[in-house]
């Protein structure tokens, strides 16, 4: 059994493609896709977030319904501290900034490769290190 | 033939190049600018003949743009797949538009980071909107305003990425007194 198969992982992106590209990598890495959880804009993500327990959300930041950005300042509020990726094509500095501020703890910006990726998560998650 | 941008063309350069960059990035794919072309005239319903068409508005406080990418859906597909890892014949039509979407969007948004670097400008995007229809053209409501036709080859098929440029701020919304 992988030493990575307890993880829970939320992935919250309106692009099916992009999750799927995400969780391709994940799998390269021995998180199967069952241990995976899509959500498809910020309020889905939301809801996900604050009702089932993950070790790590991935989250875009322009997304129907609500913003990503949004959804973090939900998560954060709800007193939720589960670690968050933002993966997005908002690269300003100050998007960056804006996001760390409202509790994002790492920053990857699209588009990416797999290794950018994988060294996010080893930033992340000691189980990867 | 390989096209030579002349740098004082700065958004058409950036877009072509945050091309490069996102279709290299995801999908391990070259792109080669064929041609830039400014037509003097409307284009006719018949010009830039596509499959999936993706349109992105980029609004700044001096100016607006669209940018329409013009995709063969085999090219999307292809795309897509490479994206993905898995053969081009497994990737549905569905899937073909959510990628040309997704990497309109990436196109969109390197370009909108580079040039808030580069001329401190700070641009919004809009969602990105996506047509579908085999050899579909579209109407032309751009008639006024200045476009390029970036003409781009990627593993021996083409695609086209149109700029329009209205030079005019965006409308303001004068709040209620």
């Amino acid at each position: 059994m992988s030493q990575l198969s307890h993880l829970r992982i939320l992935i919250v992106d309106d692009s099916a493609i992009l999750r799927k590209v995400v969780m391709g990598i994940l799998k390269e890495e021995g998180i199967e896709n069952n241990q995976v959880t899509e959500a498809v804009d910020g309020g889905e993500g939301v809801q996900q977030a604050l009702s089932h327990p993950f070790h790590l959300i991935l989250m875009d930041w322009n997304m129907p319904n609500m913003l990503g950005i949004d959804a973090v300042k939900t998560i954060r509020k709800a007193g939720n501290a589960t670690p968050i990726l933002m993966v997005t094509t908002e690269g300003e500095r100050a998007n960056v900034i804006a996001a760390i501020q409202a509790g994002a703890n790492n920053y990857l910006v699209k588009p990416f490769t797999g290794k950018d990726l994988r060294d996010k998560l080893s930033q992340m998650l000691p189980e990867f290190k | 033939m390989t096209f030579q941008l002349d740098s004082a063309t700065n958004l058409t350069n950036i877009i072509f190049l945050s091309t490069q960059h996102v279709l290299q990035t995801m999908a391990n794919t070259q792109s080669v600018l064929q041609t830039v072309d400014a037509p003097a005239e409307p284009l006719t319903a018949s010009a830039l003949a596509g499959d999936i068409s993706a349109v992105v508005g980029m609004m700044s406080q001096q100016n607006q743009s669209i940018l329409v990418f013009i995709f063969p859906m085999s090219l999307t597909q292809l795309l897509v797949a490479r994206m993905l890892n898995i053969p081009p014949q497994q990737i549905t039509p569905i899937e073909c538009c959510d990628g040309a979407k997704e990497l309109a969007n990436m196109i969109a948004g390197h370009a909108k980071t580079t040039l808030a670097e580069t001329t401190q400008t700070a641009y919004r995007l809009s969602l990105p909107s996506i047509l579908t229809g085999a050899g579909q053209t579209l109407p032309d409501p751009l008639q006024q305003l200045p476009c390029q036709i970036l003409t781009i080859e990627v593993e021996g098929q083409t695609f086209y990425i149109r700029l329009c440029l209205n030079t005019s701020p965006p409308e303001r919304q004068d709040a209620e007194s």
